[in-house]
């Protein structure tokens, strides 16, 4: 495991973080992202973004980058939502959108424009791929993450047969 | 909580808490969350919540008297989520006491009200720059920023500018079709060589990253409606933005063909 950049890339890639910080931040304030976690929103792009960029150059294919970046977006967010007490979709809403497949999906349609159904189909179905790992990461992070929130909003309301707890 | 009148209040209370939190893109199960945070915290022994994106169902009260009320949630396209977050704040302090229920109705209107968290321009700055940084993310140089920027801008202030009346998916459409349209067009004309960087550029601020969040979180709570619902509306939402890219490139970018 070595740094997978050279240091003539290095230049390239500072500008690269910059814009994956201001791409994720202009697009949580779209969503009205409080002001007070906007910045924030900005440096889990940022993660995401360099996550994916990394695992990809050390070889993982893109589905498994997407998903790792899901799971880094998943884990800061998280921490993030506690830190500020806010809510967690506040951060993941930015957090993913550096990884939202473009380049695959825009592919997808110009082999389907120019008659390429076949590779259209293949590219298709990358893209879809990527989609769901973004999700299965998310999700996996997610649900370790909240393993001890559970229990304290899972208190049963009073059930209307008249047993105090509900069961 | 005894009187029939104090039930009423309670009753209104959550809707109108549900109410505000669902229309400004919460997640349904923080919104039954909240519901039933509120109504506990307002004395009723039975709280029963059952949010879905296009309505809510709840019933406050004891056992053997409750009320029951609904609410039809008709728009979700004014996404503000600083007043999720402020609702959400607010049950919690109310929770812990900190507010009674008249002090609740007040904020709770005082947040409706509010004017947006951030101004108009910088809004349309945000749309652009987002846009444009997207673009040297996929590859782009400066001059695919700078059309990125000014074809994101006007597929957001498209999306803005139609009532909202005209469907979600159309409005979506036709914001995609004047972004990728001018993109294409200033591709083709020689402004710039990367037509994908610049496409993509476009269509960043129409990106359903809200509807897959929210039902990535809510598959994940359980919520098998809403879940389903909204991943089904971030695909047509993807669906109708692809179809938009599709068209302009057959009849206007057909001759560009850049390197696969």
């Amino acid at each position: 495991m070595t740094i997978p950049y050279t240091w003539e890339q290095i230049p390239h890639l500072l500008l690269l973080l910059l814009m994956s910080w201001i791409a994720t931040f202009g697009y949580a304030i779209l969503y009205h992202v409080p002001k007070r976690a906007s910045l924030w929103v900005g440096l889990i792009g940022m993660g995401a973004w360099i996550t994916q960029d990394i695992s990809m150059r050390w070889g993982v294919s893109a589905v498994g980058a997407a998903f790792l970046g899901g799971l880094v977006v998943s884990v800061l967010s998280e921490l993030f939502a506690r830190k500020l007490r806010m809510p967690v979709i506040v951060f993941v809403v930015g957090g993913i959108v550096p990884l939202v497949p473009g380049s695959s999906a825009f592919r997808t349609m110009r082999e389907f424009v120019t008659g390429h159904q076949l590779q259209g189909l293949a590219q298709g179905t990358n893209t879809f791929l990527i989609a769901s790992a973004i999700s299965a990461g998310l999700v996996i992070a997610g649900t370790i993450m909240r393993l001890d929130r559970r229990k304290r909003y899972e208190k049963p309301s009073g059930d209307r047969f008249g047993t105090p707890d509900g069961r | 909580m005894s009187s029939g009148q104090g039930q009423d209040r309670v009753l209104d209370l959550c809707l109108r808490a549900g109410d505000l939190m669902l229309k400004h893109g919460a997640e349904t199960s923080r919104v039954e969350e909240t519901i039933v945070r509120v109504g506990r915290a307002s004395g009723a022994k039975l709280v029963h919540s059952f949010v879905t994106p296009t309505g809510i169902f709840i019933s406050v009260g004891t056992f053997g008297a409750e009320k029951t009320g609904l609410i039809r949630i008709r728009s979700t396209s004014a996404i503000n989520l600083y007043k999720v977050h402020e609702v959400n704040d607010l049950s919690r302090r109310f929770e812990r006491g900190q507010l009674t229920i008249d002090e609740m109705f007040d904020r709770l209107d005082a947040i409706d009200q509010a004017p947006p968290h951030y101004r108009i321009r910088y809004q349309h700055l945000a749309a652009a720059m987002s846009s444009g940084a997207f673009t040297i993310l996929f590859g782009g140089g400066w001059t695919e920023f700078l059309i990125g920027s000014v074809c994101g801008w006007l597929s957001n202030t498209t999306m803005e500018a139609m009532h909202e009346s005209v469907p979600r998916f159309l409005r979506v459409f036709i914001a995609a079709l004047v972004g990728v349209l001018v993109a294409a067009f200033s591709v083709k004309s020689g402004f710039s060589g990367n037509l994908e960087a610049a496409v993509i550029g476009a269509v960043i601020p129409l990106v359903p990253g809200l509807s897959l969040t929210n039902s990535i979180r809510d598959l994940m709570a359980g919520e098998l409606l809403s879940g389903v619902a909204r991943a089904s509306e971030a695909t047509l939402t993807a669906f109708a933005i692809a179809v938009a890219v599709a068209l302009v490139l057959s009849f206007v970018a057909v001759g560009v063909e850049v390197a696969p």
